[in-house]
């Protein structure tokens, strides 16, 4: 029984300003998986891939048009007001950008014991010490930065208080939307281990949405592909990476640049080629397929089990049933 | 014989004056471009390669002072160049490529419109003529002839890279400077656009000063690279030689750190501490404060001098 | 994880800001006048009154219309009350006035842009037409109409100035509060079930204020000059008070044979004024982070 499950959660946008009555911009569509306790899912995608809106939804900014989230074994629909305060409390995001995460006018003291004292969590007497003790579990000395603000942090350190921030309530679930990818190398390293010892020392369970094929397959243990608001395949991470099975996963890791090769291949302009189709019921993937087919265009595929854990939605490897 | 360097940037030192001091922003920078070879240009935010660009193509902002060095341009030297002879190079023989097309494209022309003055301003033809190299050059990127007439936010992102690609080609430039060009983009239409920009520079017999922060990137497409810090040039030599076998602590310490696809490591290597502040800089080794190897007493004291390691490979270290 | 010993990377300091801010609006030559006529602005009001020499009040027609000299420096009026005098005491009316008009023109325009920004799927767009409509009449008819509905008075003169005042200030405010509500921080706080008023006064309000306060004085200028007008057509401090638009219109039909009655209380309100403007570009351009970091070589 998984930790967290996502079953079959969509959202859609009215696009304004349409003639024929309103069109649906659909961000996603009847994603589905789950993620165990204590592990890192990792879900890559590029840009219009929806994986930002994912993460929205999970951490209850949008409402879903569809779908369930479960956490634990409680699942949670479209919430409540009760429910709401009771859903907000398991999980957390931290987000890209560092410089536009925490509020200019705060001071990280008050940032960081907001949380704890939004949900009621502590008393006024208690806060100051917790809160030296979260910027000290991220590497950051109290005493010197209590009451600074934020702008006088660098990038790397503003995560750090982004994330003892989401950490401070103690939630079990953390959703961390390209949390490096404004960052240097350098500093990259550093958050990534935080992270990752965070994790180990709480058993934290993260959602990591990256576009960077390097980092999830660092953190990740499972990692999910997402195109145009489907996702695509869900393996664990070593067979997508070595073995990805969908043609879009094949072409995202092929396009990953890498340290031993010289690049040589001609240009073929396959990822800047056609626009994609407005609205159809086939796959999202087809205009652009080296290996589409005609069913492709017409219908999604359904859910293909490979092996154990691993799962695609593709009319290649479509087993139909008698 | 032709020399077969295209540039040569010798000793540039630049300072910037702000309110709180002299920001030593460039000091002693040495390296130099090939013709059509791609030469990388790395480090992390602040170490001075963006400066370092602008500086080539003289476009620094007002409070920016060259103190030092010289860079040399097919012999010339830019510096004392006038803005007048710069202004004839810059577009011509010397372009640059932004990291964000919507910086370099004006939204309000269209983007036929543009690239047809850019072509006038500097070949002496004609507009009808101005207008077939401008769908010439829409082909070459591999756009519909479509876009010549739409504007800039029209565009999806690697259009508008495109378009900025073909600007920068159109006068056919020896030099191309490319200021991040890809790091705003996803990663198949980066590969696309590195190939597009390869075969195009192969075509045209381009050299490319590729500038980013992405050491992988640079190791897959550039034949030499340059690698700064803190306003240094703290090694350099070709990509392959200095990213396997860096000579400089800082170089393999970022070549560690970076997580990569093709292997698993349980930590990534940290680099303790922060980049110094350009306006107090220190009398030895910007990197001496999280250098783990350094010299006790030499290396705090005095700055390293660059020296040869290795076939065209030269390292600032006092190791 | 051992804890990393990391530097502050910005000197902190909002002294250091306050002080590079004041350093580049007296660099700047059009606001250092402007700072200098303010100046003195302020400190007769302040001290006028003490300073005077005569009662502004007392009228003695044998003393009427003496052009100005050694003993009435600013001559005399109609009634033979001295001008510096009344000009002295006639101030700080200005003064208060504008701070009053733009005042409570910010508090009402930040209130309906702030809740109309928060709620902008529902009651703000109904909220928001209300802005639209006061801006559909041009300031000086909108204001003059209330001020007549209202019957001449001071009191009446600034609240019919402060509705004229605010709607600017609403849609910037709508504007800014719009955008505030895109930031991380702002999507964060609602992940912690905050209540919407929580999350308006908190997060939202702080980080709008800066923009309006720009906005503020760059209009503070106009609000005295409205005053004044609003004064000058009888509409606002009645007599005796000496508000200096309602002693140029004293003057008015005598500007060829005794100028000094309107044409000094008219200059003042002019000079004043110019003053605020100059001074609110200045701000303008201090506070513009391009000009704050980049140092231009003198």
């Amino acid at each position: 029984m998984s930790y967290i499950q996502l079953r079959n959660i969509s959202k859609s946008f009215p696009i304004h300003g349409e003639k024929k009555g309103r069109r649906l911009l659909k961000a996603v569509e009847e994603a589905s998986f789950s993620i165990e306790k204590g592990k890192t899912f990792g879900l890559v995608g590029e840009s219009g891939s929806g994986k930002s809106t994912i993460a929205k939804m999970i951490v209850g900014l949008y409402p879903p048009t569809s779908g369930t989230i479960s956490i634990g074994d409680r699942v949670y629909g479209k919430l409540g007001r009760r429910d709401r305060q009771e859903y907000q409390k398991q999980l957390s995001i931290v987000f890209q950008n560092p410089y536009a995460s925490l509020d200019p006018k705060m001071t990280i003291f008050s940032i960081i014991s907001e949380p704890m004292k939004a949900f009621g969590q502590i008393k006024d007497r208690d806060v100051k010490v917790r809160v030296a003790e979260l910027l000290d579990q991220v590497g950051l000395s109290a005493e010197q930065h209590l009451y600074r603000y934020p702008h006088e942090f660098s990038g790397g350190q503003r995560q750090r208080i982004a994330i003892a921030r989401s950490i401070s309530f103690q939630p079990g679930f953390l959703i961390l939307d390209e949390p490096t990818s404004a960052l240097d190398v350098s500093v990259q390293a550093k958050i990534i281990n935080l992270l990752t010892s965070l994790q180990k020392q709480y058993n934290l369970t993260y959602l990591f949405i990256s576009h960077n094929m390097g980092v999830i397959r660092h953190v990740s243990n499972m990692i999910g592909v997402m195109y145009r608001g489907k996702l695509l395949e869900i393996g664990d991470r070593d067979t997508i990476i070595a073995s990805p099975l969908h043609p879009y996963s094949k072409h995202l890791i092929s396009s990953i640049p890498r340290m031993d090769q010289q690049e040589q291949s001609d240009f073929d302009g396959r990822a800047l080629s056609g626009e994609a189709l407005a609205e159809s019921d086939g796959c999202p993937y087809a205009p652009r397929c080296p290996q589409s087919m005609e069913v492709c265009f017409d219908r999604f595929p359904d859910r293909t089990m490979i092996a154990g854990d691993h799962e695609i939605h593709c009319h290649l490897f479509h087993r139909t049933e008698g | 014989m032709q020399s077969n360097k295209l540039l040569e940037v010798n000793n540039l030192s630049v300072h910037f004056e702000t309110y709180d001091g002299t920001a030593k922003v460039l000091q002693d920078v040495t390296f130099s471009i090939d013709r059509n070879r791609w030469t990388g240009l790395v480090g992390e935010t602040g170490c001075g390669k963006s400066v370092t660009a602008f500086s080539i193509i003289k476009l620094l902002p007002i409070s920016a002072k060259v103190v030092g060095g010289n860079i040399l341009f097919k012999g010339t030297d830019l510096i004392g160049e006038s803005e007048k002879s710069l202004r004839r190079i810059r577009g011509s023989e010397i372009s640059m490529i932004f990291q964000d097309p919507s910086v370099a494209i004006n939204p309000s022309l269209k983007i036929g419109n543009q690239i047809t003055e850019t072509i006038k301003i500097h070949q002496n033809i004609s507009r009808h003529m101005a207008k077939e190299r401008a769908a010439e050059i829409m082909k070459l990127v591999g756009l519909k002839s479509y876009c010549l007439d739409q504007y800039a936010h029209e565009l999806s992102g690697g259009m508008a890279q495109r378009v900025m690609i073909g600007l920068g080609l159109s006068c056919n430039p020896d030099l191309i400077l490319a200021d991040e060009p890809t790091s705003s983009l996803d990663v198949t239409v980066q590969k696309d656009i590195l190939a597009l920009m390869r075969r195009l520079s192969l075509e045209y017999q381009t050299a490319l000063l590729l500038i980013t922060h992405d050491l992988i990137l640079v190791a897959q497409t550039c034949q030499e690279i340059v690698v700064m810090y803190a306003g240094q040039v703290v090694e350099r030599g070709p990509s392959g030689i200095v990213l396997k076998k860096s000579a400089h602590p800082y170089t393999r310490a970022l070549v560690r750190a970076i997580p990569m696809v093709e292997e698993r490591r349980e930590y990534l290597e940290e680099l303790p501490g922060f980049v110094p502040n350009l306006l107090y800089r220190p009398a030895g080794c910007p990197f001496e404060p999280r250098c783990t190897l350094k010299i006790a007493g030499v290396c705090e004291r005095e700055n390293p001098k660059e020296k040869l390691v290795g076939d065209r490979h030269y390292v600032r270290c006092h190791l | 994880m051992p804890a990393s010993t990391e530097r502050i990377v910005g000197k902190s300091s909002k002294l250091r800001e306050f002080k590079l801010t004041l350093l580049l609006l007296w660099k700047n030559n059009v606001s250092k006048i402007g700072l200098i006529v303010i100046a003195i602005f302020l400190f007769v009001c302040i001290l006028g009154p003490v300073l005077a020499p005569r009662d502004p009040y007392a009228i003695d027609v044998s003393l009427a219309k003496i052009p100005p000299g050694a003993r009435f420096w600013f001559g005399t009026d109609l009634l033979g009350r001295d001008i510096f005098s009344r000009m002295l005491h006639g101030a700080i009316i200005s003064l208060a006035s504008g701070l009053i008009i733009v005042g409570m023109g910010v508090f009402i325009g930040v209130t309906i842009g702030l809740i109309s920004g928060f709620f902008h799927r529902s009651i703000g767009q109904i909220l928001m037409r209300l802005p639209d409509i006061f801006l559909a009449f041009p300031t000086l008819v909108l204001a003059i109409s209330l001020a007549v509905t209202f019957g001449p008075s001071l009191t009446n003169a600034l609240i019919a100035m402060s509705l004229v005042y605010w709607p600017p200030f609403a849609r910037l405010m709508y504007g800014e509060t719009l955008s505030i509500m895109e930031s991380d921080y702002v999507k964060f706080a609602k992940t912690l079930n905050q209540s919407p008023t929580r999350i308006m006064l908190r997060h939202v309000l702080p980080n709008a204020v800066s923009p309006i306060i720009i906005q503020a004085s760059l209009d503070f200028g106009d609000a005295i000059l409205l005053a004044a007008v609003l004064g000058f057509l009888g509409l606002g401090a009645q007599p005796p008070s000496p508000e200096w638009g309602a002693m140029v219109a004293q003057g008015r039909n005598y500007l060829f044979d005794f100028w000094w009655m309107s044409i000094i209380p008219g200059s003042a309100i002019f000079l004043v004024t110019l003053a605020f403007n100059f001074l609110g570009d200045g701000i303008r351009d201090a506070l513009d982070p391009n000009i704050r970091r980049i140092k231009k070589a003198d």
